[in-house]
């Protein structure tokens, strides 16, 4: 038995049209058949008000209003149709700050840019199998902040393995292999001057 | 003496199985997973446009901060932001050694307070690898020669640390 996706709706909010278009086609893949996309928050929580979707996926970076504003919105707005749907925030920041950041207006899942499709549905099932409750407090109302450290930070070189491309060692086009040596010489050959300043 | 007010009391709510009663359970067929990968390969094509925006915003955010324009408190922030987009947006549409080195800068940007000369340098470095991969379209991780390039960046952020007395 696998998950009945096509039984929930799904609301993805980007401003950039490419990664909307590819985290809708992804859902879709993997059997979503109701997914809905905006590209600013203000229509991202318009939708979500006319809809009540059962999962927002939203990017952190939009203008003028940011996913950390529609976030905070659907958690705390009188027209907000559910005030405990599970958001998933997408961004390609990492550091703790940022993350303690958007787990303090009340986002249940932190989605690292870039991802693989296997890192999307990871947190869909997480959702899934581990629903988390809610607390309501003194300038807080949201999932329960008490867990793990988000997994999977996108740490540049160290983390290589699985996203894509060639694996780790393979060679690639002789001049892409030139250009990309003679950077790294330039770089080197920089700071090796500036050392000796 | 004043009397401290009273703390609301946290109230709980439990958690909700809305979404195991509406998908079930079971996990997911590993071949509707490995056609899921398979979409961003039929990406690739939309990234370079995509990209050139976003360098531009790059761009844009170094010659105003080179030349004074943005408060000192903005100015890691304005940069950062681009830099972030590069790094989130790279390895989904198949340049992951765009995202690889983005990283990089972001991580450096995270960690320093303010663009002096020094940081500067470092991020114009970042910059202009990013711009040759980009020009060149060269995709995936670029290789060993890649990774010896990221190292190299990732060692000029670290001997900066080390100056500053900076604990990323």
């Amino acid at each position: 038995m696998a998950y009945k996706f096509d039984k929930a709706s799904i609301l993805v909010v980007d401003d950039m049209l490419p990664m909307t278009r590819l985290v809708g086609n992804l859902l879709t893949t993997l059997g979503f058949r109701t997914v809905d996309t905006a590209n600013t928050a203000d229509k991202g929580f318009d939708l979500f008000c006319r809809h009540g979707h059962d999962i927002v996926l939203a990017d952190w970076l939009m203008e003028p209003y940011d996913g950390i504003d529609m976030a905070r919105k659907i958690r705390t707005d009188a027209a907000s149709p559910n005030k405990f749907v599970p958001i998933i925030m997408m961004t390609g920041y990492s550091h703790r700050i940022r993350v303690e950041q958007a787990r303090d207006i009340g986002v249940t899942e932190f989605l690292m840019k870039p991802f693989r499709a296997r890192d999307l549905f990871a947190r869909i099932e997480q959702l899934i199998e581990r629903p988390r409750q809610f607390v309501e407090c003194e300038g807080f109302f949201g999932p329960d902040r008490r867990r793990r450290r988000a997994a999977g930070e996108f740490g540049g070189p160290d983390r290589r393995e699985g996203m894509g491309g060639e694996t780790k060692g393979a060679s690639i086009d002789r001049d892409a292999a030139a250009l990309l040596k003679n950077l790294h010489d330039q770089i080197r050959e920089a700071e090796q001057s500036k050392g000796r300043r | 003496m004043s009397t401290p007010a009273r703390k609301k009391k946290a109230r709980f709510y439990p958690a909700s199985d809305n979404l195991r009663q509406k998908m079930g359970t079971g996990g997911i067929d590993p071949q509707v997973l490995e056609r899921a990968e398979q979409q961003f390969a039929q990406a690739e094509k939309d990234y370079l446009p995509l990209a050139a925006g976003i360098f531009k915003k790059l761009e844009t955010a170094i010659a105003e901060v080179s030349a004074e324009k943005i408060g000192e408190r903005d100015a890691i922030e304005r940069i950062a932001g681009p830099v972030m987009e590069l790094k989130a947006t790279g390895g989904m549409f198949g340049y992951a050694l765009i995202s690889e080195i983005a990283a990089v800068a972001l991580d450096f940007l995270e960690n320093v307070d303010a663009p002096d000369k020094d940081v500067m340098d470092i991020v114009k470095i970042h910059q202009r690898s990013l711009n040759a991969i980009l020009t060149s379209r060269i995709k995936g991780q670029g290789g060993k020669e890649g990774l010896a390039l990221s190292r190299e960046l990732q060692a000029a952020c670290q001997r900066y640390y080390t100056k500053h007395n900076i604990t990323p």
